[in-house]
């Protein structure tokens, strides 16, 4: 079939470019925020899931990793331990900390755990010692990155020197990283003698988490109790309360650019060529067949801007990568489905006022 | 489309019942056309002359199908056209009527063997096969060398001469010319006279041409004059049957 849709496009290339712009800026806009919510999401509860343990221990209302305060007695791991289907605890202490470099108020996530377990460390290290030692931290890359420093670099935190052995990579929330230490050289420091911030736990048999969590909650007192899965959940639905109102409010205003754009120069098309789509009408062609031309190049135009939309965001996401690391744009093929999705809704919806205005044609202003 | 099918091998006649049509309402209201009643048969050519403002484009476009009479009906082969709607009607512009612009009206994004092969194909015929008969059809008409140009490209005669045969692609039983000569210098007008006049004669058309061309008179078998929207006179065209001149073929220009 003769594409009359295509040579429509093709006539005015100007407008053409301009068209596929305004939807390829929608689509690099939805995929950009989305890419970069769903990067902040995943990370937000990566070091959660990077424990891989079947429970967590808080202290009630402590339910936020990184906001809620949950202070429990290191005593209270002989207890935990007591149950026979718990497998191993882990103490771990996990608070945010401010502190100076060069006059400059920085923040640290600082984590204390036992290195000897393993379990609450580094994701990977990438430079110097797998482990830190007494007066010793391992930071993160970005961190290390934007703040210049090196392995062993001395930094000073709530009047203390600590000495830089490490740099590992995947503790970074954008807004602070992580740093890891020894529990004891964590509890001088912040000042929390005997205490810990979270309990990690692993059980013989994960199926018995249930009884597990209602004897211990039975147990101890003022604790909270929930399984990983459980933990991440109520990390991630802080984010997303706060977040995807924002979110859905910018992929609406990122649609509506497109849309507008599209159809307006669907329509301006439609207009200057009415006197062609009134001939088609008298030789012979049906409504429908019109209508078809419009949609094929509202699809056309909605495509074409699609594919230059997603080679942005993948450029931008390799370019951000290098430059700003802190910023990861996860790009999901269900978001790269769901922008999609939205631009061939779009694309039929551009099209609705073009194809009323064709409908109207009257086949004998061909005479005019 | 039934009755489409099953009336396109037999002579057509086209017959118009008292139809009127009127523009605008209260001051601004216009009657263009007035109470004509009409007949054609196959084969006939006729020729509607008159003045500008007379109604008689309005009279071609409701012959056509491209509009509605106010009043009066218009039947094609026994169907009532002036009552079926817009949707019911493009199959019969496609099948029963072939257009001649004077402003040629082609599509100018195709080039000028698409345009024919644009009306074949909405007829329904398969690609390879509206492909090859849009390419003989401009062999026919002396211009496969202009195949793939575009209308912007070719000569006025050129494009009259693609529009001649998008008009004829679907081998309609009825041709309709506005002022086929108009735009067109005089030795190319004479040629696209005589091949509308060849198509009513050799190929057995109805062929209505509204003109201002008095050489048009010469050619057909009818003409009709048309003043105030109404048709005032009617009178045998100069049309010999008989004569060579109007067995032209395309091939001969």
């Amino acid at each position: 079939m003769i594409s009359i849709a295509w040579r429509n496009l093709f006539h005015d290339k100007l407008r053409f470019a301009i068209s596929i712009s305004g939807v390829a800026f929608s689509v690099f806009l939805i995929l950009v925020l989305l890419g970069l919510f769903r990067g902040w999401h995943e990370k937000i509860v990566g070091y959660i899931a990077s424990t891989h343990a079947d429970l967590w221990i808080l202290q009630e209302g402590g339910d936020d990793f990184f906001n809620s305060i949950s202070v429990l007695p290191v005593a209270y791991k002989d207890t935990i331990k007591e149950n026979p289907n718990v497998k191993e605890v882990y103490p771990l202490i996990g608070r945010q900390t401010s502190f100076e470099i060069d006059k400059g108020a920085v923040r640290l996530y600082i984590i204390g755990y036992d290195p000897h377990d393993g379990v609450g460390g580094p994701f990977k290290i990438i430079r110097g010692v797998p482990t830190p030692g007494k007066g010793e931290i391992i930071i993160d890359k970005v961190f290390a990155n934007t703040k210049e420093i090196n392995i062993g670099d001395t930094l000073r935190i709530l009047e203390k020197d600590l000495r830089v052995v490490g740099i590992a990579e995947g503790g970074d929330l954008v807004f602070l990283q992580f740093a890891f230490m020894e529990r004891k050289e964590a509890e001088e420091l912040l000042r929390m003698p005997e205490m810990v911030n979270f309990y990690i736990v692993t059980l013989n048999n994960s199926s018995s988490s249930s009884s597990v969590i209602s004897d211990l909650e039975d147990k101890l007192e003022n604790i909270s109790v929930v399984t990983q899965a459980e933990y991440i959940t109520s990390n991630q639905r802080e984010i997303n309360e706060i977040f995807i109102p924002i979110l859905t409010v910018l992929v609406i205003i990122g649609f509506l650019v497109g849309l507008t754009v599209v159809g307006l120069m669907t329509y301006t098309s439609t207009i200057e060529k009415s006197k062609e789509y009134g001939i088609l009408k008298a030789i012979g062609a049906s409504n429908a067949y019109l209508y078809k031309i419009i949609i094929q190049q509202s699809f056309l135009t909605g495509l074409v801007g699609f594919f230059v939309g997603v080679g942005l965001t993948i450029i931008t996401k390799l370019l951000l990568e290098n430059i700003v690391p802190q910023f990861v744009i996860e790009m999901l093929a269900k978001d790269v489905g769901l922008s999609l999705s939205l631009i061939l809704i779009m694309s039929i919806a551009a099209a609705y006022v073009p194809m009323r205005r064709i409908a109207r044609i009257e086949p004998a202003a061909v005479f005019k | 489309m039934e009755e489409l099918s099953s009336s396109h091998n037999h002579d057509t006649s086209l017959f118009l019942d008292r139809i009127s049509k009127t523009y605008g309402e209260g001051e601004t209201r216009v009657e263009a056309v007035k109470n004509i009643t009409l007949e054609f048969q196959r084969g006939e050519s006729i020729l509607i002359l008159g003045p500008s403002g007379s109604g008689k484009t309005t009279l071609l476009s409701m012959i056509g199908g491209l509009l509605k009479p106010t009043s009066g009906r218009i039947f094609l082969h026994g169907q009532e056209l002036s009552s079926l709607s817009e949707g019911k009607l493009s199959p019969y512009r496609l099948k029963y009527f072939g257009f001649i612009f004077q402003e040629f009206n082609l599509l100018s994004t195709l080039t000028a063997f698409e345009n024919i092969e644009l009306v074949i194909h909405l007829a329904g015929l398969k690609k390879d096969l509206a492909r090859q008969k849009a390419k003989s059809l401009l062999e026919v008409a002396g211009l496969s060398n202009r195949a793939h140009h575009y209308p912007s490209q070719l000569s006025g005669g050129e494009k009259q001469r693609v529009a001649i045969m998008r008009a004829l692609a679907n081998n309609p039983p009825i041709v309709l010319a506005d002022e086929p000569t108009g735009n067109l210098d005089t030795e190319i007008g004479n040629v696209i006279t005589q091949i509308l006049s060849g198509i009513a004669c050799r190929e057995n058309r109805t062929v209505v041409m509204v003109s201002h061309d008095e050489r048009i008179k010469k050619v057909v078998d009818r003409i009709l004059y048309v003043q105030d929207g109404r048709i005032t006179r009617e009178e045998k065209g100069g049309h010999d049957r008989e004569s060579k001149e109007s067995h032209n073929h395309f091939l001969t220009y």
